[in-house]
C-alpha cells in the first residue's frame, strides 16, 4: 500500500526535474578570454572588500545579487566553440562572471543574459521571434542596449501606472528596463580605466615622464604636477603650448559617468569616514590637489589587472588589488566581518541543510514503510535533527554578520520558520511518536529553504541588506518578530499535519479512527494551541512596538490585520473544538484554512501596495502566493468532497482480534 | 364594553429560566465561534478594501460602525472576473454587521462564559487568566477609542543666529489632527479674533443635494452649507471643463480622484463644500471652502472672509487642533546614512519641552518617544525632502506624531497576563496528556 505512493512520488519528483531542465543558448561571435579563471583566484578574490548599498560586503555577494537580479539564475551559462572546434557548454558563476564583466566588457556584453518570458516583450521592442515557445529567450546586453531607447520609452509610459494595475508584459518592460540599468552602470564603472589617451605637446608629456600615451591611474600618480600644469594653463587649456590638454581633461570627466560599487576604502578609520570613495571622488580629489597615493597605488593595481594581456599578469595584478584594499579594510576594521561573509556564502550552511532535510525525507518515508523498524525512526530522526543544527548554524552566521537577531527581511523568514516549523513537528513526533510528523518536519524544513532560495534568486537583491530606522531596535527584532514568526511557523505546521489528516482520510491510508488518524488530530489540536500562544503574543507584542515607535497600538494595517486573522482563527477553532461544533475533519479543514491565511499574512500584505509593511511588489512572490492558495485550496476541497461524499468510510478489511486492538469503540 | 388590556404575565418560574437561557447563549462557545467567524472576516475584508481606499475611512467603515456592506472585488491571480469597461472587476457586496456590535457581543461572551459561567476550578485557571488578559485589551481599545487623541506637530529648527523667519513655526504647543475637520467662524473683533467652531460631523448632512443651515447666536446672518464632499479639491473653471457643481470665483469643487491602484492616504484628503450667507446687507454671498492640514510650520491663514452690517466675519473650514500642555521646540534635527547611501539610518530631533515647571532637553527618534504630561511624542517625519532625498535644507523641520492615551501601556500589561494564561493552560493540558493513558493508547 505505502510503497505505490512511494513510486508516485519518484514519478513525480523525475518530472519535475526534467522540466527544470533547459538548453544553453549559444555565444555568437569571437571569444576574448580563451583561458579560464583560475579557481583558487576566483575564490581569493570573491572575498575582496567593496561598499554596496550601505555596508561592507564581499565581491561574490555584489556579484551573486546583480546576476540574480539581471539573469534571474544562480549561474551563466552558454554554448560555445571550444578549441578543438566541438560545442562546449561553460558555466560562470557570478564571481567569474562579474569579473568578466569588469576585464572582458566586449565579451560579456554578448552572454546571454536577459531573459525574456513573453514575446510580446519583444514585439513591443521591434525585435523579430517566432512566437511563444515554452523555452525562454536570453538577449545579450550588445543587443538590448541597442533598443534601449525604446525601452526607456516603455518604462516612462508604465512606471507611471501603480504596479498593483499593470498587465505582465508592461511590468516584464518596467522590470527589463531596470535589469539594463543595472547591468549598464557595471559594465560602464571601470571603462574609463579601460582606456588611455595619447599626449600631443611636450609640456604635458614631461609631467608623465615623455610618456606618449597615459592611463587614468598615471594620471592620477603624477596629480599634483597635472593639477600645477591645469592651473598654470587656466581658461587657455586650447591653446597649442598645452598640447591636447583639453582632450585630457575630457578624458578625466569622463569618469563621472563611473557610479556602482565603491571600491576605494577611505584612509581614515571607520569612526571618522564610514562611507567609501568612488571612483569619480578619488579623481576628484586628486586634481584638487589632495591625492592620496594609497588609492594611486590601487588604483594602478586595478587598472593593470584590467588591461594585461595575460591571465598570469591579471591574475598577479588583481590580486595586488585586492591585497590592498584588504589591508585598508583591516585597518579600518571591516574586514573580519566580509571574510566572515565570503565563508558563510561558501560553506553555504543552508543548502547542505536542505539537502540533509532531503535525505531526512526520504529516510522517514521509508521508516514510514518499513512501521516497526526503529532504527529508521532514529536515523530519519537523526538526520533531520543534523539538518536542522546546519540550518541554525547558517542563521547564527547570519546574526553575526548582520549584529542583528534573526530575522530583519523577508529572506530571513524562510529560514527561521523553516528551522522552527521542522523543530515543532519533531517535538511533536517524539510525542506522538506516528511517523508522519517525522515525514513532514523535514519535507517543511526542506520546502522553506528551497523556497528561501527561489526568493533569493527572484527577489535579485542583497539578503543583508542593511534595515530601515524603524527596524534598527534589537530588542522589538529579537523579541516581536521571532515570535510572530514562530506563530507563522506552528501555524503552517498544523496547516501541514491537517492536510496530512486529509490525505490519510481520502485516499484511505486509514480509517479516520483509527489511532493514526487520531494521533494526527491531536498533534494538530498541540501544534495549533502553541501556534495560538505565539501568534497572540506576537501580534500583541508588534502593537506594543507599533504604539513605541509610531504613536499608536492598532492602526488596522494589512499586516496587522494579516496577523490577527491567524489569532482569530485559531481562538475560534480551538472553541469550535470545545463547543462541539468541529471534530477531528472540521478541525483539520480548520487548519489548511488558517495556514492561506498565514500565507495571506506573511506574503500577500506585503503585495497588497497599501499599508507600512509594503515592502515592494513582486510579481513572483504574487504568483506563489496564488500557487499556495491553489494548493491548500485544493486540500480542502478534497476533504470537503470526501467529507461529503463520504461521511464515515468503512474501515479497511482487517483481522478480528486485530480490529478490536485497532479501532476504539465508536462513541 | 371596553377591553381590557391584557398583560402578558409570565411564571415566576419561567423568567429565571429565559434568563438563564439568554445567559447560557450569550455566554455559549459556539456564539465566541459564530462571532469570531464574522469578526474574521470583517477584518479580511476590511484589509482588501484598503487597496482603493484610505486605512482611515475603511477603519470608519468596517472597524468603527454598527453594519457595512463590504465589498469583495473578484479577482484571482490580479485577473479580475467579470471587468467593467475600465477593468475594474465584478464586486461582490455582502451585508456584515459592523465590528461594534461583533466586539460588543464577543465582550460580553467573554464576560458571561469566560467568567460567569466557567467552573472557577484549578484546572481552567490558565483559560480564566487569558480571558482576563483579552478583556484587559478590549477595556484598553475601548478607553483609546474614546478617550485619546493624536495629531501632528511640526517645527523648525530653532535659528542659532535668531533670525526667525515670520511665517515658519520654531515653538508650539498645538497640534493639528490627521483626520477630522471643523467649520470655524472667525469674527473680528479688531484687537483678537473671536471663534465658534462647529465639528464636520454635524455638516456631513449636506453630501450630495443636501443642505445644513447654521445660525450663530447674536449674529445678523444665517450660513448655508451645501454640496459637502469628504475628499474634495478645488479645480479652476477652464473652456473646456465640465462640472455640474457651481462655480464660484472661478472655482469648483470635485471628489478627490487618486491614480488607480494607489492607496489614498487619508492626511492627503480634504474635506470641501460651498457657503452661502443668508442675510441682509451682505457684501459677498458664496464661497468656496477646502479644508487644507493647517501646515504646522505656516502661520499663515487663509478664510473666507465677509462683512455684514459693517461688522468682518470669515469662515475656516481646517483640521481640529489641539493643545499640548507644554510646548515644544527643536533645538537641532540630526540625520544619519547608510553609508555612501541616502537611506536614513536614524533621524533624531534634540527637543526642548517647555511648561511653567521649567524646561526639559530630550532626544527624540524611531523608538524613543518623549514622555511627558500623559502625552507621548514621537518622530514621525523630517524635511524638507523629496522621495526621501534632502531638497532645500537647511533649516531642518521635524514632524512628530502627538498622542495622548490613558490606556498606554494596558496592552504590554495584557500581552503578559495572556501569555501566561496561555502558557499555564496548555502546558497543564500537555502535562495531563503526557500523563494520561490517551497518548499510550495513540503511540505507535
Amino acid at each position: 500500500m505505502h510503497t505505490k505512493w512511494f513510486k508516485h512520488l519518484l514519478l513525480l519528483a523525475l518530472l519535475v526535474v526534467a522540466a527544470c531542465g533547459r538548453p544553453a543558448p549559444r555565444l555568437t561571435g569571437e571569444v576574448e578570454r580563451t583561458d579560464e579563471w583560475p579557481a583558487e583566484f576566483i575564490e581569493q578574490f570573491g572575498s575582496l572588500e567593496l561598499q554596496h548599498e550601505g555596508r561592507v560586503m564581499p565581491f561574490s555577494t555584489l556579484a551573486a545579487s546583480t546576476l540574480y537580479a539581471v539573469h534571474g539564475r544562480r549561474d551563466v551559462q552558454f554554448l560555445t566553440t571550444g578549441k578543438d572546434g566541438k560545442d562546449r557548454t561553460v558555466k560562470l558563476s557570478p564571481t567569474e562572471w562579474l569579473l568578466d564583466v569588469w576585464c572582458f566588457p566586449l565579451q560579456a556584453a554578448r552572454y546571454p543574459l536577459f531573459r525574456i518570458e513573453n514575446v510580446a516583450v519583444l514585439s513591443a521592442l521591434g525585435f523579430l521571434h517566432e512566437g511563444q515557445t515554452q523555452g525562454f529567450e536570453y538577449l545579450p546586453y550588445e543587443q538590448l542596449v541597442a533598443s534601449g531607447g525604446k525601452l526607456q520609452e516603455l518604462h516612462e509610459q508604465y512606471i507611471e501606472k501603480h504596479v498593483t494595475i499593470r498587465s505582465p508584459v508592461e511590468s516584464q518592460l518596467v522590470h527589463l528596463y531596470q535589469q539594463l540599468v543595472l547591468y549598464h552602470r557595471l559594465h560602464n564603472q571601470l571603462a574609463t580605466l579601460q582606456g588611455e589617451i595619447g599626449l600631443e605637446g611636450d609640456d604635458l608629456r614631461a609631467i608623465f615622464g615623455g610618456d606618449e600615451r597615459v592611463t587614468l591611474a598615471t594620471v592620477l600618480r603624477e596629480a599634483k604636477a597635472f593639477r600645477a600644469f591645469v592651473l598654470k594653463a587656466g581658461e587657455k587649456f586650447e591653446d597649442p603650448q598645452f598640447g591636447n590638454l583639453g582632450n585630457v581633461l575630457h578624458f578625466l570627466s569622463e569618469v563621472a559617468n563611473s557610479t556602482g560599487p565603491l571600491l576605494m576604502p577611505p584612509v581614515l578609520p571607520a569612526e571618522q569616514k564610514d562611507s567609501w570613495h568612488s571612483l569619480p571622488q578619488v579623481v576628484d580629489v586628486a586634481i584638487r590637489g589632495n591625492p592620496e597615493p594609497a588609492h594611486a597605488a590601487l588604483l594602478d593595481s586595478l587598472q593593470k589587472g584590467l588591461l594585461a594581456k595575460t591571465m598570469a599578469q591579471r591574475v598577479e595584478h588583481l590580486t595586488a588589488f585586492r591585497r590592498g584594499v584588504e589591508a585598508a579594510a583591516t585597518a579600518r576594521g571591516e574586514h573580519a566581518n566580509v571574510a566572515l561573509e565570503s565563508y558563510y556564502y561558501r560553506a553555504n550552511w543552508h543548502f547542505h541543510a536542505m539537502m540533509t532535510f532531503v535525505l531526512a525525507f526520504v529516510l522517514a518515508v521509508i521508516a514510514c514503510v518499513l512501521p516497526r523498524n526503529k532504527t529508521m525512526w532514529w536515523a530519519a530522526m537523526g538526520t533531520t535533527a543534523t539538518a536542522l543544527c546546519l540550518l541554525i548554524a547558517d542563521v547564527w552566521i547570519r546574526c553575526l554578520i548582520t549584529g542583528h537577531p534573526p530575522i530583519g527581511r523577508l529572506y530571513d523568514t524562510f529560514l527561521f520558520i523553516g528551522g522552527t516549523g521542522a523543530l515543532t513537528l519533531l517535538i511533536a513526533e517524539f510525542v506522538l511518536s506516528r511517523r508522519i510528523a517525522l515525514v513532514l518536519a523535514p519535507f517543511l524544513g526542506g520546502l522553506m529553504i528551497l523556497l528561501a532560495r527561489l526568493f533569493e534568486v527572484a527577489d535579485g537583491a542583497d539578503t543583508m541588506k542593511p534595515l530601515q530606522a524603524v527596524l534598527l531596535s534589537n530588542f522589538w527584532l529579537a523579541v516581536h518578530v521571532p515570535t510572530m514568526n514562530l506563530g507563522y511557523a506552528a501555524s503552517v505546521a498544523a496547516a501541514l499535519v491537517g492536510g496530512a489528516w486529509i490525505v490519510v482520510r481520502a485516499c484511505r491510508i486509514d480509517h479516520p479512527d483509527s489511532p493514526l488518524a487520531k494521533s494526527l488530530a491531536r498533534m494538530n489540536y498541540g501544534v495549533t494551541c502553541f501556534g495560538l500562544a505565539t501568534a497572540v503574543v506576537g501580534t500583541i507584542l508588534g502593537g506594543v512596538w507599533a504604539n513605541e515607535s509610531w504613536g499608536r497600538f492598532w492602526g488596522w494595517d494589512p499586516k496587522e490585520n494579516g496577523a490577527m486573522l491567524i489569532c482569530l482563527s485559531q481562538i475560534a477553532v480551538l472553541h469550535a473544538r470545545m463547543s462541539g461544533l468541529v471534530r477531528d475533519a472540521g478541525f483539520a479543514l480548520w487548519s489548511v484554512a488558517t495556514g492561506m491565511m498565514v500565507v495571506f499574512s506573511w506574503f500577500h500584505t506585503n503585495l497588497l501596495g497599501v499599508g507600512l509593511h509594503a515592502y515592494g511588489f513582486s510579481s513572483e512572490l504574487l504568483t506563489g502566493v496564488w500557487a499556495s492558495y491553489s494548493i491548500l485550496g485544493a486540500v480542502m476541497l478534497v476533504g470537503v468532497v470526501d467529507r461529503l461524499l463520504r461521511p464515515a468510510p468503512a474501515p479497511f478489511p482487517v483481522e478480528p482480534s486485530a480490529a478490536a486492538a485497532v479501532w476504539p469503540a465508536a462513541e | 364594553m371596553t377591553a381590557i388590556p391584557t398583560i402578558p404575565t409570565t411564571s415566576p418560574k419561567r423568567l429565571p429560566a429565559l434568563g438563564a437561557q439568554i445567559l447560557g447563549w450569550l455566554g455559549s462557545m459556539k456564539l465566541a465561534v459564530w462571532l469570531l467567524v464574522a469578526l474574521t472576516l470583517l477584518t479580511w475584508l476590511g484589509t482588501l478594501a484598503q487597496t482603493s481606499r484610505s486605512t482611515y475611512d475603511v477603519q470608519r467603515e468596517y472597524f468603527e460602525s454598527w453594519f457595512v456592506i463590504a465589498e469583495l472585488p473578484l479577482s484571482v491571480w490580479n485577473i479580475g472576473w467579470f471587468p467593467d469597461a475600465q477593468g475594474v472587476p465584478w464586486t461582490l457586496r455582502i451585508p456584515l454587521p459592523g465590528a461594534f456590535p461583533v466586539m460588543a457581543l464577543l465582550c460580553l461572551n467573554l464576560i458571561v462564559g469566560g467568567f460567569v459561567r466557567i467552573k472557577w476550578h484549578r484546572r481552567n485557571s490558565g483559560i480564566l487568566v487569558t480571558h482576563g488578559g483579552i478583556l484587559l485589551l478590549l477595556i484598553s481599545g475601548f478607553v483609546k477609542l474614546n478617550y485619546s487623541h493624536s495629531g501632528m506637530l511640526g517645527v523648525f529648527e530653532w535659528p542659532q543666529d535668531g533670525n526667525q523667519h515670520p511665517d515658519r513655526l520654531y515653538e508650539t504647543s498645538r497640534f493639528v489632527n490627521s483626520n477630522d475637520d471643523e467649520l470655524a467662524l472667525l469674527i473680528d473683533r479688531g484687537d483678537s479674533i473671536e471663534e465658534r467652531v462647529i465639528p464636520e460631523q454635524q455638516l456631513w448632512a449636506a453630501r450630495g443635494d443636501g443642505s445644513v443651515t447654521l445660525a450663530a447666536e447674536g449674529l445678523p446672518f444665517q450660513v448655508q452649507i451645501r454640496h459637502w464632499i469628504d475628499h474634495a479639491q478645488a479645480l479652476p473653471k477652464g473652456p473646456m471643463v465640465k462640472t455640474l457643481k457651481p462655480v464660484v470665483d472661478g472655482v469648483f469643487l470635485r471628489a478627490l480622484q487618486w491614480p488607480q491602484g494607489e492607496q489614498p492616504r487619508s492626511e492627503h484628503e480634504f474635506s470641501g463644500c460651498y457657503v452661502t450667507i443668508l442675510g441682509q446687507e451682505q457684501e459677498r454671498s458664496e464661497g468656496v471652502l477646502l479644508s487644507g492640514r493647517l501646515a504646522p510650520f505656516d502661520k499663515a491663514r487663509y478664510p473666507f472672509t465677509f462683512t455684514v452690517k459693517g461688522q468682518r466675519y470669515g469662515l475656516e473650514l481646517r483640521r481640529v487642533t489641539r493643545d499640548l500642555p507644554f510646548s515644544l521646540r527643536l533645538d537641532k534635527f540630526q540625520k544619519r546614512d547608510h553609508p555612501g547611501t541616502l537611506s536614513p539610518m536614524d533621524f533624531r530631533s534634540f527637543v526642548q519641552a517647555t511648561d511653567s515647571t521649567g524646561s526639559q532637553e530630550a532626544q527624540v527618534f524611531m523608538n524613543n518617544p518623549l514622555r511627558r504630561d500623559g502625552y507621548v511624542v514621537y518622530q514621525s517625519g523630517w524635511g524638507p525632502q523629496v522621495n526621501g532625498v534632502p531638497r532645500g535644507g537647511p533649516p531642518w523641520y521635524s514632524e512628530f506624531e502627538v498622542s495622548y492615551n490613558p490606556s498606554d501601556i494596558w496592552p504590554m500589561l495584557a500581552c503578559f497576563v495572556i501569555f501566561a494564561g496561555l502558557a499555564l493552560h496548555f502546558l497543564m493540558k500537555l502535562s495531563r496528556f503526557l500523563k494520561s493513558s490517551t497518548r499510550t493508547s495513540l503511540h505507535a
